[in-house]
């Protein structure tokens, strides 16, 4: 299938006066329409820094230094062409045009993410009235079906509530109308079950796979969360210290990790095969500095498999295809292949 | 190791939290934070409180700590020195002040609960200090054997907690908790604030310590993963009140409770093949002001019949040490974590 969204050796660096800290250093993946690409990441591997890098928000001092985002889009004659994000100013009227249309993002706390002074229904339909030509009316009538969509209970009611009077599932569940209500071809998902119980974190996930379904929008999903991750994705992008360790297809990377790291991971959760009370698998020692600058692999010193080889402390090495869409990038296996 | 004893027993506990509302703050109504929660624990063992976010599982936790008074019930607890039992809910704050040291607390966010101004060394001498433990090198031995209990080294002690990572920090907070040589810790979401691998490197110390020195553990969470690799035992919570209350591997095998047995399914798991079995529940928990009459689970509840919006179920036993909420709890097949296969 033909992706929608492309992104190449994508580096965002934060330049500080105590140095430079590369959040995201040399992703590639593409987005196909209808799938959903799960990034796992522990807090500080600069997952969420690709998300925004793709609607070009960034905040300060971050830049993007390097790197390609292609969207696939159409134009005036119905051939596809190929827009580089990374190009568009992020202030102009295209960038603005972008998101919300083509590329929709949800986020982890739905209260910080609406204007507590404006109800819900006013904030969905501004976003329809801002990338699409329809009347007030027409869009309240939107509106309320977006949110009959994603369950929220007397939608023509609930229209008129502000975000304060929801709960935090419903607010969600309200995010989720306005992400999608103009149709977009991508949704960026950051963490947007983080903040919910374990039942209502099965219904929004349940919700964003049925309209994903009904939609055929594509999906990034970010979290910190690998039950999460392996519930929503199809494919896995497994990153850490800003880069990519391991992508591959949902049932391959729970089932057949390659990479030293993701197989660490995998280890420290308690599963049914752990017995209980005994010891879980630790990951030894801490993240790299952030400021540091690492040639090989950023995993190297805490790695069980290496033990702080040279090679795979400073060889550069690149993410190598493994087997069937799947790619690991471990110095041992990359170099030795 | 001798017969393991009831050392904490909690009955009916409750605690109702008023609403004032207008000019002359009148209670208009009340939060029923906790309604009615009864569970024992033995000493050297791991208790596990489950529930979701605002079903009172902290509230619990609070009232047996003495931070909060309770609106009614007991919680019986036997000092170890051999005074006779007492009731934390009904007792004079200076006899308190006697029994603090043995119950000691682990809050969720190590960011927030240890004094940016301090360094670690005033930190745990703090708690040995007020209560007159140790001074002058008494202390400073004290502070030392604490530090490395807990993994860290003595040239961590003049720094102050800014300088320590997230896992760091709550070692830190587990060593201050452990200083004056507590029996029971209330371990209020020690590792939600953690990333995993750090989490890991959390449950085995935590693991370490109570084998090292027979503490016991009420380990509330609402990771029910977590819960099964610690407890003996597990008590579920719903909109303050008990609904399951049994030995972990019964639980598992067979919950008795149609909330217990959608919780489990709610996990995610690790094994994309076995998604899709899943019970969705429909809404959201009930409001503690105004809960539901009869079972308060009955709205959500997919086995749900017309008993259960009428008659509140009384928390009884089915199997010798299996209590369950439930009218049809004898009745009901409920599929347990083990029949899913997931992985939690």
């Amino acid at each position: 299938m033909v992706p929608v969204l492309q992104v190449e050796d994508l580096r965002v660096h934060f330049i500080l006066d105590e140095g430079t800290v590369r959040a995201v250093d040399g992703v590639t993946f593409s987005l196909e329409p209808g799938k959903t690409l799960g990034i796992v990441g522990e807090s500080g591997s600069g997952k969420s820094v690709i998300g925004q890098a793709i609607l070009r928000i960034v905040p300060p001092p971050g830049r993007i230094v390097q790197g390609k985002i292609l969207l696939r889009s159409g134009n005036h004659n119905g051939d596809p062409t190929q827009l580089d994000l990374v190009t568009l100013d992020p202030h102009s009227r295209e960038a603005r045009r972008i998101r919300g249309h083509d590329v929709a993002m949800i986020f982890q706390e739905p209260m910080n993410s609406f204007s507590p002074v404006h109800t819900v229904g006013s904030q969905i339909m501004e976003a329809l009235r801002i990338h699409t030509d329809v009347s007030q009316e027409e869009a309240r009538n939107r509106a309320i079906e977006m949110l009959e969509k994603v369950g929220i209970p007397h939608p023509g009611r609930r229209i008129d509530a502000y975000p304060h009077e929801l709960s935090g599932g419903m607010r969600q569940r309200a995010m989720i109308a306005m992400a999608l209500v103009c149709n977009p071809r991508i949704l960026i998902a950051d963490e947007p079950t983080t903040a919910l119980d374990v039942t209502i974190q099965a219904q929004i996930l349940e919700l964003l796979k049925q309209l994903q379904e009904e939609f055929g929008m594509a999906i990034l999903f970010i979290s910190h969360n690998l039950g999460v991750i392996a519930e929503i994705s199809h494919e896995v992008l497994v990153i850490y210290f800003g880069r990519v360790m391991e992508l591959a297809p949902v049932d391959v990377l729970f089932n057949n990790p390659l990479h030293p790291y993701t197989r660490a991971l995998l280890k420290s959760v308690p599963g049914i095969d752990t017995p209980v009370r005994t010891q879980l698998a630790t990951i030894e020692g801490t993240l790299p500095d952030p400021f540091a600058e690492i040639t090989g692999c950023p995993f190297n010193a805490r790695c069980t498999q290496c033990g702080g080889d040279i090679h795979c402390r400073d060889d550069q090495y690149e993410l190598t295809k493994i087997g069937e869409r799947h790619y690991v990038s471990c110095p041992r296996m990359c170099i030795a292949i | 190791m001798s017969e393991p004893q009831v050392f904490l027993e909690v009955k009916d506990l409750k605690k109702h939290f008023p609403i004032h509302k207008g000019v002359f703050k009148k209670v208009v109504g009340h939060v029923k934070a906790v309604d009615g929660v009864t569970f024992s624990m033995n000493s050297g063992e791991t208790l596990g409180l489950v529930g979701e976010s605002g079903c009172g599982k902290t509230t619990v936790g609070r009232m047996i700590m003495g931070a909060y008074r309770p609106t009614s019930g007991h919680i019986w607890f036997q000092p170890p020195n051999g005074e006779p039992r007492v009731d934390l809910a009904n007792i004079e704050p200076s006899h308190m002040r006697s029994l603090r040291p043995y119950i000691q607390m682990v809050f969720q966010d190590p960011f927030a609960s240890l004094n940016p101004r301090m360094t670690i060394r005033e930190i745990l001498a703090e708690p040995l200090v007020v209560n007159k433990i140790a001074r002058g090198r008494e202390l400073e031995g004290r502070v030392r054997e604490l530090v490395e209990l807990v993994g860290l080294k003595v040239q961590h002690l003049n720094r102050y907690p800014h300088a320590f990572s997230g896992g760091q920090r709550q070692r830190i907070s587990i060593a201050r908790a452990l200083a004056l040589y507590p029996k029971l810790l209330v371990a209020d979401e020690p590792t939600s604030a953690l990333d995993v691998s750090v989490q890991a490197q959390i449950v085995n110390l935590c693991l370490e310590i109570q084998d090292q020195l027979g503490l016991a553990y009420l380990f509330i969470s609402h990771d029910l993963g977590l819960v099964r690799h610690f407890s003996k035992r597990i008590v579920i919570m719903y909109v303050g009140r008990v609904v399951e209350y049994a030995p972990a591997e019964p639980l598992f095998a067979r919950p008795r409770h149609p909330y217990t047995e959608a919780l489990m399914s709610n996990v995610p798991s690790t094994r994309p093949e076995l998604v899709g079995r899943k019970i969705i529940l429909r809404g959201e928990p009930a409001d503690p002001i105004n809960p539901p009459p009869g079972c308060p689970f009955h709205p959500r509840c997919l086995y749900a019949e017309e008993v259960c919006s009428q008659v509140v179920p009384p928390l009884e036993e089915v199997e010798p040490g299996h209590l369950a909420a439930c009218h049809f709890k004898t009745t009901l097949n409920l599929t347990g974590c083990d029949a899913l296969g997931c992985v939690i």
